[in-house]
Formats: C-alpha cells, sequence, structure tokens
C-alpha cells in the first residue's frame, strides 16, 4: 500500500468511530451558513459517531452531536488521515477528487 | 449604592404588572439549554403566551419583581446563532436591536459550551448588556465537564452566573447579577471576537463604506459584519439605503471575499477556542456517556424503531386507558347532566331557544371539555419527550420515511398523533422548527384518520360488508395513508415548491425532565385551545346546529337537507343520495355525528332498525364511496379551528377545506365507478 497518503473525501464515506479534519463545505449560502453555526468550519476535527451506510448519520463536532442527512453530509468534504483512509473504499477516494470544485 | 443583600430581596411575581416595566430583560439561548425552566421558574404563571407581531412564532413575556423592581421578561426564541437562518433568529436579534432590552440574559447549556458559546460571540457585539446564565452545570459534571465560571467571566469581560435551574439553583444569584449590571454596578467590558485576519481588512473597508448610510439603531460595525457573512436580510436593508455607486463598490468588494462567511465563523469559533481552552477542565477524553450508550440503542436504523414503536405503544396505551374512559365520563355524567339539567330549566322557553342552548350552545361546549383529558394527555407526552431529548431520536430514525414525503423527520410525531385525533396533531407541529415543514405538515394532518371517524368506519363496514368488513376497514385506513403521502409529494414538489429544508440536527444530551416545566407547557397549550380554538368550536357548531333544524326544528326539511337535496347532482356520481350527503356534512361539526344524522333521516332516529335499511337501501358500490368520502372528508370544526389558530391564516384554513372536499369526492367518484365494474 504505497500511495496511502492523506485523502480528501466526502464526510458520508467516513466510518464510524474515525475522526477526520473538515476541509470545506461545497454548497449554497444557505447550508454553509447552517453548518458554520453548528461549529463545521475548516480545520474542525469531526468524529464519526454513527454511520450505516445508508440513511442520515450522526457526527461529533466540537461539543455537540449532529444528526446529518446523506444529502447534506456529501457537501462536507474531509481529509481522512492514512490510517482513515486505509479503511475507506477507495472507490470514494477517486471519485471524490474528480467531483471537488475546480476554483477551490 | 451598596449590594443589596440577596437573601433580602426574594424573588416574588405579581398579579398583574401595575406599574410599567422598571427593567426590561431578554432571555436568549440556544434550543434545548433550559430556558423556558428559567423562564417559567422567574415568572410563575404570571406570563403572556401570544405571537410575535405577524409571526406565527410564539411570543412569551412574563413579569416578576426583585429588589423593588417590577421586571419584565421576554423569552426570544430558542436559536443557534444570529444569523438570519430561520425567522427564530431574525425576530430574536430584531427584537434586541429595536426594543433594546436592559439586560440580554443567554442561557448556555454547560454541556456543551463551545457550541452554546457561539451564540454569545454574536449577542456581544450588540448594543445590550450580555449576562451570561451557565446552566445545566450539574449534566455537564456527570459527562465529565468541569468549568470554573470565575475564569470564564474574566475572559469573556462579562458576568457568568453558574446556576441548574431544574433545582432553582443559582437562580435568585442571575436575578441579583442581572438587576446590579443594569444599575452598572458590576463591571461591563465584553472581549469581542474578532474576523480571520486575512479578512480584517475588507471588514474595515465594507465599513468605511457603509457608515455614514446606517439606519439607527442598526450599529454599523456589526451591519458591516453581517454583509460579510452574506446576511440576506441585512444585504436587502443596506441595498435600500445606500447610494448607487456605494451599492456597487460594496457589492464588488463581497463578491470577490464570497468566503468571507466561514471566517467570520471562524473568528467567532477561534474566540470561543480561547474562552473553553481557558475555562473548562475535561479530563477524561473518550469516556463512554449515559447519551451515548442509550444512542446506541434510540438512533439504530432497526432497533431505534423498536424503541420508537415501543414509545408511541405507551402513548396510545395510555390514552385509551386514561383518557378515553374519562372522556366517557365527561360525556355522560357531566355533558348530559346538564343538558338534563337545562331542558328541565328550559322547559317553559320556547323551543328553538332551548334547542339552541341545549343542542347547540352545550353541544359545542361539551365537545370542547371532552376534547380536554386526550389533549391532556398527548401534550404531556410531547413536552416530556422534546424536555428529555428523545423528541431527536425518534425524528433521526423517520427522517428516512418522511424524506420521501418531502417531510422532515420531526413530521411524524404529529402526523401519528393524528390517529388519536387531529387536534393535537395539528398543535404538535409546533416541534417543527421550518415554517415550510409545519405548515406543509398541518395540511396533511386531518388526512391521518382520526379515532372518531375509525368509530364510523367501525360501525358501518359490519353493516354493509358482514364478513369482509375488517378487510374493507384496513384497505379504507391503507388507503387514506396513501392518499397522505401521495397529497405530502405534489404539495411539496408542486404547491409549496422550494428547497426541502436540510436535515441537519442537533441531538441533545438526554436529560431528566422537568415536572413544572412539562406542567406549565400543557396548561399554557390547553388553555391556548379553550380560548381560541374553544370559541371558534362554539361558534360552529351554534351555526351548524342552527343550519341543521331551521327554519323547521326537522333535520329532513332544515336548510342543511335542502343543500343536500341540492347537491344530489354531485351526489349521483358517487352513487350517494341527499341523505348521505347530510350525514356527511354533518359530520363536520364531530365525525360520529354522521351515524346519528343517517339514524335520522333513514329510520327516524331508531339505531337497530338503521341497520337492516341501511344494507338494504344502499348498494355496495354506493356503501364504498361513501365510506371513502368519510375518511377523507373535510374535518371536523375543532380540527378546522385549531389549524386555523396554528397557521393564523385563514386563507390555508378554507385551502385545506377545499382541498380535502375536492380530495375526498375525487376518490369517492374514482371508486364508485370502479366498484360499478367490478362489485355485482
Amino acid at each position: 500500500m504505497a500511495e496511502t497518503k492523506q485523502a480528501i473525501v466526502p464526510l458520508d464515506v467516513v466510518p464510524a468511530g474515525e475522526t477526520v479534519l473538515l476541509q470545506e463545505i461545497v454548497g449554497g449560502h444557505g447550508i454553509l451558513s447552517r453548518l458554520a453555526t453548528l461549529g463545521f468550519t475548516p480545520g474542525t476535527p469531526l468524529t464519526m459517531i454513527q454511520n450505516f451506510g445508508h440513511g442520515p448519520l450522526i457526527v461529533q463536532v466540537r461539543d455537540a452531536r449532529i444528526a446529518l442527512g446523506r444529502g447534506e453530509a456529501r457537501h462536507i468534504l474531509v481529509q481522512a488521515d492514512e490510517k482513515t483512509a486505509a479503511r475507506i473504499d477507495p472507490r470514494f477516494v477517486q471519485r471524490t477528487f474528480v467531483s471537488r470544485r475546480p476554483d477551490a | 449604592m451598596k449590594a443589596p443583600v440577596m437573601s433580602c430581596h426574594p424573588v416574588t411575581t405579581t398579579a398583574r404588572p401595575s406599574q410599567p416595566a422598571e427593567l426590561r430583560v431578554a432571555l436568549a439561548g440556544q434550543p434545548n439549554v433550559g430556558k423556558s425552566t428559567l423562564f417559567n421558574l422567574l415568572t410563575g404563571l404570571n406570563q403572556h403566551v401570544g405571537n410575535w407581531p405577524g409571526k406565527t412564532v410564539e411570543k412569551k413575556e412574563g413579569y416578576f419583581r426583585y429588589d423593588g423592581l417590577q421586571i419584565q421578561l421576554v423569552d426570544l426564541p430558542g436559536t443557534y446563532s444570529l444569523t438570519a437562518n430561520s425567522l427564530e433568529e431574525l425576530i430574536a436579534r430584531e427584537y434586541i436591536i429595536q426594543e433594546r432590552p436592559d439586560v440580554v440574559v443567554v442561557v448556555l447549556d454547560a454541556a456543551t459550551l463551545e457550541r452554546n458559546l457561539y451564540l454569545v460571540a454574536e449577542l456581544l457585539p450588540l448594543p445590550p448588556r450580555v449576562v451570561v446564565a451557565l446552566n445545566m452545570i450539574d449534566v455537564a459534571e456527570q459527562e465529565g465537564v468541569h468549568i470554573e465560571p470565575e475564569v470564564l467571566q474574566a475572559a469573556l469581560g462579562v458576568p457568568v452566573v453558574p446556576m441548574v435551574a431544574t433545582k432553582n439553583r443559582g437562580v435568585r444569584e442571575l436575578v441579583d447579577v442581572v438587576v446590579r449590571l443594569a444599575r452598572g454596578e458590576i463591571p461591563y467590558e465584553p472581549k469581542l471576537p474578532q474576523v480571520r485576519a486575512d479578512h480584517q481588512q475588507v471588514l474595515e473597508r465594507v465599513k468605511e463604506l457603509i457608515c455614514p448610510y446606517v439606519p439607527a439603531p442598526y450599529p454599523p460595525d456589526w451591519v458591516a459584519l453581517k454583509l460579510l457573512e452574506g446576511d440576506r436580510h441585512l444585504t436587502e436593508l443596506m441595498d435600500n439605503h445606500l447610494p448607487a455607486d456605494i451599492r456597487q463598490q460594496v457589492h464588488a468588494l463581497l463578491a470577490q471575499h464570497d468566503d468571507a462567511l466561514m471566517a467570520v465563523a471562524s473568528g467567532r469559533y477561534e474566540w470561543v477556542g480561547r474562552m473553553v481552552r481557558a475555562a473548562v477542565v475535561r479530563p477524561q477524553a473518550g469516556q463512554i456517556t449515559l447519551t451515548s450508550r442509550l444512542d446506541r440503542w434510540a438512533t439504530h436504523p432497526f432497533w431505534g424503531l423498536i424503541v420508537l414503536a415501543g414509545v408511541l405503544g405507551v402513548v396510545f396505551w395510555l390514552t385509551f386507558t386514561i383518557g378515553s374512559p374519562i372522556q366517557e365520563w365527561l360525556d355522560t355524567v357531566i355533558i348530559n347532566g346538564l343538558r338534563g339539567w337545562l331542558s328541565a330549566v328550559l322547559a317553559g322557553a320556547p323551543a328553538w331557544l332551548s334547542g339552541m342552548i341545549v343542542d347547540g350552545v352545550l353541544g359545542g361546549a361539551g365537545m370542547v371539555v371532552t376534547f380536554l383529558p386526550i389533549l391532556v394527555i398527548f401534550f404531556t407526552v410531547l413536552a416530556l419527550l422534546e424536555d428529555t431529548g428523545y423528541m431527536a431520536r425518534a425524528a433521526f430514525v423517520m427522517d428516512r420515511f418522511m424524506h420521501m414525503m418531502g417531510l422532515h423527520g420531526k413530521s411524524f410525531l404529529p402526523l401519528l398523533l393524528g390517529f388519536g385525533c387531529n387536534v393535537p396533531a395539528v398543535m404538535g407541529t409546533r416541534i417543527i422548527d421550518t415554517p415550510r415543514s409545519r405548515l406543509l405538515t398541518i395540511m396533511l394532518a386531518p388526512l391521518v384518520p382520526c379515532a372518531a371517524r375509525m368509530a364510523v368506519i367501525a360501525f358501518l363496514t359490519p353493516v354493509f360488508f358482514g364478513r369482509s368488513a375488517a378487510l374493507v376497514a384496513w384497505g379504507l385506513v391503507a388507503m387514506s395513508l396513501l392518499v397522505l403521502a401521495l397529497a405530502g409529494l405534489l404539495l411539496s414538489q408542486v404547491v409549496m415548491k422550494g428547497e426541502r429544508a436540510a436535515f441537519i440536527m442537533e441531538l441533545p444530551l438526554y436529560h431528566r425532565p422537568n415536572a413544572r416545566t412539562i406542567a406549565l407547557q400543557v396548561w399554557q397549550h390547553v388553555q391556548e385551545f379553550l380560548r381560541k380554538a374553544g370559541t371558534l368550536i362554539l361558534v360552529m357548531s351554534v351555526v351548524m346546529w342552527a343550519l341543521s333544524t331551521l327554519p323547521t326544528g326537522q333535520i329532513e326539511t332544515s336548510y342543511l337537507a335542502a343543500f343536500g337535496r341540492w347537491a344530489a347532482p354531485l351526489g349521483a356520481l358517487l352513487g350517494l343520495d341527499w341523505r348521505m350527503l347530510v350525514a356527511l356534512l354533518s359530520s363536520f361539526v364531530a365525525k360520529e355525528n354522521t351515524i346519528a344524522t343517517m339514524a335520522i333521516l333513514y329510520a327516524g332516529s331508531d339505531q337497530a332498525g338503521l341497520v337492516q335499511r341501511l344494507s338494504v337501501a344502499v348498494t355496495p358500490a354506493s356503501a364504498l364511496a361513501f365510506l371513502v368520502v368519510q375518511i377523507l372528508f373535510i374535518p371536523c370544526v375543532a380540527t378546522v379551528a385549531t389549524i386555523r389558530q396554528e397557521t393564523g391564516s385563514w386563507k390555508w384554513t378554507i385551502a385545506n377545506i377545499l382541498g380535502l372536499l375536492v380530495i375526498s369526492f375525487t376518490m369517492g367518484i374514482l371508486v364508485y365507478q370502479l366498484a360499478l365494474l367490478i362489485l355485482p
């Protein structure tokens, strides 16, 4: 596994129990503003509490637990370290790089 | 002036504000921080619940006395920030800016201090003085978080009072600090958060540009910051006040810095981080808390549903074992007793007068009264689930299913309550935080077949369908839920278009519920129901009584019957004769009336005879069409009155009635024509 480096992935693929760093939120002003208010700002550690691969998920952000729809979680791009990235399905890791906003 | 000794000045509530308030205090805080508990503790029953002017958001204000001062307390809506993401946030900040309370008390949940301090970061740049009420320090300690209030106070530069509102600890100290701060006896030097360094210049530039044009009483610094955040409300406001050239310059600057929102929020959270690092000791990280343990079950995609089913089972069991007998007792003993007594008293009065009072007024009042036991139970359960924090979990596990109808997870519980009665279902939508989802849920609630409608179905299906009754009844319920889902889809996609509220919801820590908070909330809801919906129900039932008896005193020859005969051609499309149409119309007063009216029209009020006559007089196709219309028909007066009360709009109320009229008759015609083809 030579190329397991830091990976940028959407939050919804992060397995439960892993902690990642928020990179950026891709989306309209409304969702950006609501998430920022709740503590989702760049560089913030997010710990996945519950993620069954379908349905809404639960994230620990700062000292609160926030439930997010899967669609909302897909707007949040996060940095996963080597160990976490290894637990993520490689297909997601690649797909994210393609779908990232070019101007970001 | 010396600080008063606290124990000499007990906090007392006064019967009525005898003099204008000498001190105006606003209560701010995020949702689930115990704000209502504090409000109730301070004002007791001396509070008034209304709506914010022109809005459907609840406004609570109350009065209490302290140290010889008459203090007005306004409970602002619970908000995470002051960013105008929601109506509540806009209301809260407009109140603070326009009305300028003397002191704003911001209530924080000590266990989620970091997120809670964000609101403080938003409040400090506004003109009123702020006192921080650090609530639920006991829960925080349980969760392994230790906070040093004095250190936090020094770091913030504003007074911090630790308290446990549910145990009435620290509340008097809080009031004392509020009064002393208002009198200028306590230093007030708030340390304000800064924008992240890379955006400080652009903020200065915006400030310079707009400063001369910011309308009073808005603070220019704050407006500049909000423009940088992309705040829609203030952008619009400034667009109307800035000269064209300045407006262009400002917009150009903002366009260059469209990431400023994150810079502002990050700046606030950096400030919050400094406060938390100074004042919070968090020794055990990764310790498994009560909340984590409970949530392993409560939010699990499978077990969560089982837990929810169990909770709901208990709710309905309570309703039917406690509520229904009380309801029946009230109806038979109290209402019928009164009816007998009044008939005797009014024996000498003209028939129309005794009829109006005994059947019209008492009938309506009786209905209002018999609603109460069920309402009290439902409101208690709702408040209990909300107060413990379970409500958010129920919404979480149901979100996937509600999603399909364009609804929010929180819409599930109110709709489910509708199976008992549509009235608490409509009132229960208050737990939904976005106005659009709430309105949508209210509009759909009458499509849930309530207990009274089910009683009619239970009585009539055996009459018409004998052995297949259970199957037909089940089919009718399934059909109405299918119609509900389709109506939800249609309404959310076409009529109330707009983005579905994003599913972003806090899962608060589980708390022990507070009896006083729950009791007061139930009391307020019941009171409001009696005052608003109650009077409307009374008026409507008198009107319906008049229509069904005037001019001859007999329903067969009443205005209602005349209307039924007039509408007969429409009825023919569904195979319904005028008597069935009249029975449907009379169900407007109360769904159970359907059977009584049919009995009078078909069998001269002989219920036993009714069964025989109906099974002879009505074909299976007509019967099916009738039941379909009956279960989907317009809601009863009580529900209509409640819809009016909760939406604050006759337009939506009437739209709801018309919509259901169209839906029920369309489905009726469809079923009738299909049944004619299939049934013999």
